[in-house]
């Protein structure tokens, strides 16, 4: 049977993005992820390399979101049509744009300072603020008097980007568990890699109806196994354009708490019928939390997001 | 002026086709709905760039909102119990160029009230638990459980009342936070969705609690929870009661409904000096009669 191709649309990565996405050569370059969350395909490998990709083009590793991009390019993904092979080959001729002219600007003080400029400008189109004592704070790069952590404005974005590509990751893997067409195998296979993006097996998800005054909790695990015998078929889910994110917050354990708010069209048909359809609106708790990495002997703190508890409140259902 | 109030007006309550309504309750309706009390607090200090802010200018470029416009939009529109003038004294106070007021996460002066359900010796109960952000010296943020109320908890029904009534407030020491029995700092976006651990967790309830005065309700709770006689059931709906700003009570309260003016909204609004925000605490949210708080 033929995979069906699975249209995941519109992620709003956030208002920095979707600010600073039309960039001149001169401007640091920055990833929508909205516009590579459009043209993902039902290839795992090819969506993990889009996904990194723009990753690393917020952290400003452009030659490795070149190379991401050249291998996602290369592979014998099938898609429905050419748009996603024509949107990365666009990305890649964009990347190949910017880094020859980073090359000339080395050479030509005024594109240098040129440059500069355009940074500071799209720095200040961040939305994340908050003080030292306990919440994350954008301007700060360092430890303060106290032992709290502070991070700088690009960490922060990587964060709560790292965060939307936790959970987009996360509902990829829903919709394999719940989609019939999955083998035992690989629902359970997805059930473990859905498990490992939390931070322990003690967290909960809680689902709730607008239309119904009961709560069900489940614990995460429980909750994917309850997924897998919905067997759904052909699954496609469909995102608000708009998501809240929040601060983060030091907690009592040593990581900082924060979470994201989303709204999603689930609809499953069946012989090209609706079989069911639902909207609901999804809150994830999201961990900040610090490991400690070795390169070459040297110990570094480098800090990764995990989810946490999750709170799926359905608003509508046929 | 009026221009601009017009322009506002069809920012914010703007009705929609039918075929529209669907797709606006998806997209826009969505982006307008004040989603949290955070979503709040940064609308309330009129925050630059969040996400509703850069979404308006994206949507409705020609649409300059004032912080005064925004805070009116955090009322509760269909409460015609809060008086006009009453709001406008309100923002003309808020607002105040000199001496502006504003809310956050941080402040020690508000509270959450959770009405929940509860099975009380296996009988279905109410129970109302009052929670603040508890603050640690070494700078960690958690929910803490500050009081309790219910028919239940009522000292004048017990047989040990005496031993309740002629002790002075119970105080608890200061403690260091446990690592692992706490409420997370952003449990109130999950509508505070593992609160059933401080029912669950018997031997660490005392984790869960707020370190400072203890009403005799809030004891009897602790001790119900510890002889295992209370089992919790569910959140049923939240409030929040923000006591800071000079000479006023505000009361957030969640409005789900396919109109732009939803979500967390000013449902009630009380002028209040500081005498009666006092007896406020003691009377409403039933804490001990401490200024600690």
């Amino acid at each position: 049977m033929k995979k069906p191709f699975l249209a995941v649309a519109a992620i709003l990565i956030c208002t920095v993005c979707s600010l600073t996405a039309q960039n001149s050569p001169t401007q640091n370059l920055i990833c929508d992820l909205n516009q590579y969350q459009s043209v993902r395909t039902s290839d795992y490998r090819w969506n993990n390399l889009l996904i990194t990709a723009c990753r690393e083009i917020n952290s400003g590793h452009y030659e490795t979101a070149y190379k991401l991009l050249v291998d996602a390019y290369n592979l014998d993904t099938k898609t429905t049509d050419g748009s996603p092979k024509e949107f990365v080959k666009t990305e890649i001729e964009r990347i190949k744009k910017f880094l020859d002219h980073q090359e000339k600007a080395a050479a030509d003080p005024a594109v240098i300072d040129d440059k500069s400029i355009a940074i500071t400008a799209s720095t200040d189109n961040s939305g994340y603020t908050g003080s030292s004592d306990g919440t994350l704070k954008k301007d700060d790069d360092a430890v303060d008097a106290s032992g709290v952590r502070t991070f700088s404005e690009k960490e922060m974005n990587d964060f709560h980007v790292k965060g939307l590509e936790k959970i987009s990751e996360l509902e990829d893997l829903i919709k394999r568990i719940g989609d019939k067409i999955s083998s035992t195998a690989i629902a359970e296979h997805s059930i473990e890699n859905a498990m490992n993006l939390f931070d322990s097996d003690e967290h909960f998800v809680q689902v709730s109806s607008v239309n119904k005054a009961e709560k069900m909790k489940y614990p995460t695990r429980k909750y994917f196994e309850r997924l897998r015998a919905l067997n759904y078929q052909n699954v496609f889910i469909e995102w608000a354009e708009f998501q809240y994110t929040s601060d983060f917050i030091l907690a009592p354990d040593s990581k900082y708490h924060g979470y994201i708010e989303f709204s999603q069209k689930f609809v499953a048909t069946k012989d090209d019928i609706i079989s069911y359809s639902d909207k609901t609106r999804k809150k994830v708790e999201v961990i900040l939390m610090p490991y400690t990495k070795t390169v070459e002997g040297k110990e570094t703190e480098n800090w990764d997001i995990f989810l946490g508890d999750i709170s799926v409140v359905q608003t509508g259902q046929k | 002026m009026r221009m601009m109030l017009c322009c506002l007006a069809a920012l914010f309550y703007s009705t929609k086709s039918t075929a529209q309504v669907k797709d606006d309750d998806f997209n826009i309706l969505f982006a307008f709905e004040v989603h949290t009390i955070d979503d709040f607090f940064e609308r309330f200090n009129f925050k630059d760039n969040t996400a509703f802010q850069n979404y308006v200018s994206k949507n409705y470029p020609g649409n300059n909102l004032t912080r005064s416009q925004l805070i009116h939009n955090l009322f509760n529109s269909k409460n015609l119990a809060v008086k006009k003038d009453e709001i406008n004294s309100f923002l003309t106070s808020v607002t105040d160029t000199a001496f502006p007021e504003f809310v956050n996460y941080r402040d020690t002066d508000w509270y959450a009230e959770l009405h929940c359900k509860v099975l009380y010796r296996n009988k279905p109960k109410k129970l109302t638990l009052i929670l603040k952000v508890e603050q640690s010296p070494q700078k960690f943020f958690r929910w803490s459980v500050v009081s309790a109320k219910a028919d239940f908890l009522r000292i004048n029904q017990t047989k040990d009342s005496l031993n309740y009534l002629q002790q002075p407030p119970y105080i608890k020491p200061d403690s260091t936070f446990s690592k692992k029995y706490f409420l997370s700092p952003v449990s109130h976006a999950l509508d505070f969705m593992d609160v059933d651990n401080v029912f669950l967790k018997k031997s660490h309830v005392d984790d869960y609690i707020y370190n400072g005065p203890q009403s005799p309700a809030l004891q009897k709770l602790i001790d119900q929870i510890k002889n295992s006689e209370i089992d919790f059931v569910e959140v049923i709906s939240v409030k929040y009661h923000l006591l800071k700003i000079h000479s006023w009570i505000i009361v957030v309260e969640y409005f789900l409904r396919n109109e732009k003016n939803s979500g967390w909204l000013i449902n009630k609004l009380f002028p209040a000096t500081r005498e009666q925000k006092e007896k406020y605490l003691i009377t409403a949210l039933n804490l001990p009669a401490m200024p600690t708080y």
